[in-house]
């Protein structure tokens, strides 16, 4: 079975007033980096919530390898946010273990090896550590893991273009090739190279889902002038 | 997994309640020691001053350990559970259950213990005091005493066993009674679309109400009928009252712990 991820009839509406997705369906499939694509407000961050367990469907559901979000399906997600969800007290040392303890597939030693890589200290504590620093400890333990799915919203809004870098490669090296990798962004130049597969995400609504050859061949543009065409103001 | 939350969990707040506790104990001991020169056996000039200054901060203490504690325990819940930190704590491998058993487990202990040190501290504290004051005193003749005491409550028709199981079950109780209504609060609370702190707050106030009119409409008829129908003395009463307080706790405590567990299931909606 190479669907990895089912989204069926998904709505979500907050606070009974704004609806943030549409009877949104979706097939997610295994081995690709695929690009969660939309302007803001568009409905990615509902989505990714939503596959994370960390948000309830109005309607619809989602189901990764057959498990709606819960446990089972945690088990095998790695998640980053687009913020730091680490207690500042505790120490990088504390946060491997942490990782080690709940997740099975992480591995601590690549988590270390990284950590080496960028000079971060694993007896800092959190607190001490710039906001930067923090994010790529947070992407180190996120990638550390042999996820099947790996779901990063944001990574690299808001970082300079060497820190963009080191992330990007970070995560075209760590991920686990029988994996998928969703990613959202708004900077999609900065991503476009790596991408197979992009979805277009409109008001809640799918506008597209396309392998990135497709749009190429097809549209005869690169990505990111398509996006700017389809969300044109 | 869930001993692994417990350890996480212990590993996460345990220094600031046990600071605070160790700080208590030692502000008892100073307390008692202003005994061995007690103000109105003193000529010193401003020694009565700083003797009533540290017995003012050990009664500060004693506050600041129950409110203190109980306030650290109810941040660190809301910020694990429903703040950035919640990112994490909602996306390990762990179902709702056991996240809330851990936090409500470990917040438990901590509230036993602070009751414990608080106890440990008036107990030091009036220790040094009876040692300084009336060293005549020995703490095994004090002990005698006591027994002696409760021997004669004994002859008059009390089971003391009955007594002592009835106090031990209400303190679990109210203990546990404690964290639940931190927990409830706090999980009702995230139903209020803005102000969510304000929200838990209220809910704090409008549980406790509730469990305050409900306890005493459940405990009046009972403390009426025992009072004027079979007059068996204070302890029977009171042993009713906190056979009647502890099941209550329970009561609350499981309701609460069913409401708090549906609203992390169904209606989690981190900002």
């Amino acid at each position: 079975m190479s669907e990895l991820v089912e989204v069926r009839n998904l709505t979500k509406v907050y606070d009974k007033k704004k609806t943030a997705l549409q009877n949104l369906n979706l097939t997610i499939t295994r081995g690709k980096i695929i690009g969660l694509l939309g302007p803001n407000g568009s409905g990615k961050t509902t989505l990714i919530k939503i596959l994370n367990g960390l948000l309830n469907p109005t309607e619809g559901e989602v189901l990764i390898n057959g498990n709606k979000p819960g446990p089972a399906s945690k088990a095998h997600v790695s998640y980053l946010p687009e913020r730091t969800y680490f207690q500042n007290s505790m120490k990088v040392r504390e946060l491997i273990e942490y990782f080690t303890d709940f997740y099975e597939d992480f591995r601590p030693e690549r988590a270390r090896e990284m950590l080496a890589s960028l000079n971060i200290n694993e007896n800092d504590r959190i607190k001490t550590l710039s906001k930067g620093t923090r994010e790529k400890v947070q992407l180190i333990l996120v990638m550390s893991r042999e996820a099947d799915l790996y779901i990063l919203d944001e990574p690299i809004a808001g970082v300079d273009p060497a820190a963009r870098d080191y992330i990007i490669r970070t995560i075209i090296t760590n991920y686990n090739e029988n994996a998928t990798v969703l990613l959202s962004t708004h900077l999609i130049s900065d991503i476009e190279n790596i991408l197979d597969e992009v979805i277009f995400i409109k008001e809640g609504h799918l506008v597209l889902q396309s392998t990135v050859e497709d749009i190429r061949m097809i549209q005869g543009k690169s990505v990111d002038s398509y996006f700017r065409e389809v969300f044109a103001c | 997994m869930l001993g692994k939350l417990i350890k996480h969990e212990w590993k996460a707040i345990w220094k600031i309640p046990a600071i605070l506790i160790g700080a208590l104990l030692v502000i008892a001991v100073l307390a008692g020691l202003t005994f061995i020169s007690p103000v109105w056996r003193s000529g010193m000039g401003g020694l009565d001053v700083l003797t009533v200054l540290v017995w003012i901060l050990f009664y500060l203490s004693i506050i600041g350990v129950s409110m203190g504690n109980l306030l650290y325990l109810a941040i660190r819940f809301y910020q694990s559970m429903f703040t950035d930190e919640g990112y994490l704590t909602h996306t390990l491998p762990a179902t709702s259950h056991q996240l809330l058993i851990s936090k409500i487990m470990v917040m438990t202990v901590w509230i036993f213990l602070s009751m414990v040190g608080i106890f440990c501290s008036i107990l030091i504290f009036g220790g040094m005091a009876i040692l300084f004051l009336q060293p005549e005193i020995s703490i095994w003749n004090m002990w005698e005493d006591i027994c002696r005491e409760f021997e004669a409550i004994g002859m008059l028709g009390l089971n003391l066993v009955s007594f002592a199981a009835s106090i031990i079950f209400m303190l679990i109780a109210s203990t546990v009674n404690g964290t639940m209504m931190i927990t409830g609060s706090i999980c009702m609370g995230q139903m209020v679309n803005k102000h969510k702190i304000l929200g838990s707050i209220g809910a704090y106030f409008a549980i406790n109400t509730v469990v305050q009119i409900v306890g005493m409409v459940v405990m009046l008829p009972n403390m009426l009928k025992t009072r004027f129908e079979a007059p068996i003395g204070v302890f029977q009463m009171l042993a009713s009252i906190y056979w009647g307080m502890g099941v209550l706790c329970v009561l609350v405590s499981v309701g609460l712990y069913f409401l708090s567990e549906y609203f992390v299931r169904r209606h989690l909606n981190l900002d």
